[in-house]
């Protein structure tokens, strides 16, 4: 894995996301798993947090499941994908 | 930061074997899952290391797997234990070959009928933790793309292991999880389904086809999926 100096820019726009869908770590982890993750808790809490820096499928994998629950609610598809998903 | 995951995974896998169902039936569940994505085998079984680094076929699709196993445990050689020992995958296309290498193993699993196995290693923070194992009546019953497939599962098996003591602080995520691991495998079908219909797309193609879709028509990816592995059109006009 990446130690990143600076933060992922993306990793805010994440981190946004699940705060404003009111969801704890473990929760974004298991919807993350359920579409095909393959991290551990631990680093999907780094990567929320910025402190290091998810590989391009994770980070997008964890856009697609947090963009679903966003959608589930009504809610825009607020989290940008890196490069791997464009829809 | 000190990092234990090996011992916390056995910690978990120790407390699993003796109690805990939930993981159990997931595991369970990967290995079924197993079994059908790979048509060739007819049954297949988890070895796994216990807190005592003794080996046991601990979730297995059929009494014939523990018994077959049990020879490779006892002789201390077989195809599982070289899958998870060497970390990589063991693949005995014809039996009546693997005589003078596995020589418990090869006449056990020949008195039941098995002539060709699949054995795919289960890796948690790179330990091999135990082996997942497919069994075919065919000789050459399996195939690269088998592999390939059956790796992705044992991989699943891996990240279940590897998070299994977050799941015991938290019970009531079994079911959530149990779902996760279906519609995680409904996913994986569903893209074998596409990449089979279009031998030139990647697994990552098709992934990225499918979350287009599901965004297109504004399904969740695992209601499409599922769609695709039923084989059924989607309504008329979209939704």
């Amino acid at each position: 894995m990446v130690t990143a100096d600076v933060p992922a820019p993306d990793a805010t726009e994440l981190e946004a996301a699940r705060s404003r869908l009111g969801l704890s770590v473990s929760q974004v982890w298991i919807a993350y798993f359920a579409i095909g993750g393959n991290a551990r808790q631990r680093d999907v809490e780094s990567w929320l947090s910025g402190a290091t820096y998810a590989p391009d499928r994770e980070h997008d994998l964890l856009a697609v499941a947090l963009n679903e629950e966003l959608a589930a609610r009504g809610l825009d598809r607020m989290v940008p994908y890196r490069n791997d998903v464009r829809p | 930061m000190p990092d234990a995951p090996l011992s916390e995974a056995l910690v978990a896998l120790s407390r699993f074997l003796v109690a805990d169902a939930s993981l159990g039936d997931t595991l369970h569940q990967v290995v079924a899952i197993t079994t059908k994505a790979v048509p060739a085998s007819a049954f297949a079984g988890l070895s796994l290391l216990d807190e005592r680094g003794r080996t046991t076929t601990a979730v297995f699709t059929d009494e014939q797997s523990p018994e077959i196993d049990s020879a490779q445990y006892e002789e201390g050689a077989g195809p599982c234990l070289d899958a998870y020992r060497q970390k990589r995958v063991v693949r005995i296309d014809d039996m009546s070959e693997a005589t003078s290498t596995y020589p418990k193993f090869a006449r056990a699993a020949m008195d039941h009928g098995i002539h060709s196995t699949l054995s795919l290693p289960v890796i948690v923070s790179d330990q091999g933790l135990g082996a997942i194992n497919l069994y075919a009546t065919e000789t050459y019953g399996f195939s690269t793309d088998d592999e390939d497939t059956a790796t992705e599962l044992a991989t699943a098996a891996s990240v279940v292991l590897a998070n299994a003591q977050a799941y015991w602080r938290a019970f009531d995520q079994a079911e959530t999880l149990s779902e996760a691991m279906k519609s995680r495998a409904v996913i994986e079908q569903a893209k074998g389904i596409l990449m089979a219909r279009s031998p030139s797309i990647t697994a990552q193609d098709a992934f990225d086809l499918l979350v287009k879709a599901s965004q297109r028509e504004n399904v969740k990816l695992r209601e499409l999926a599922q769609r695709i592995v039923d084989r059924r059109p989607p309504p008329e006009g979209g939704r």
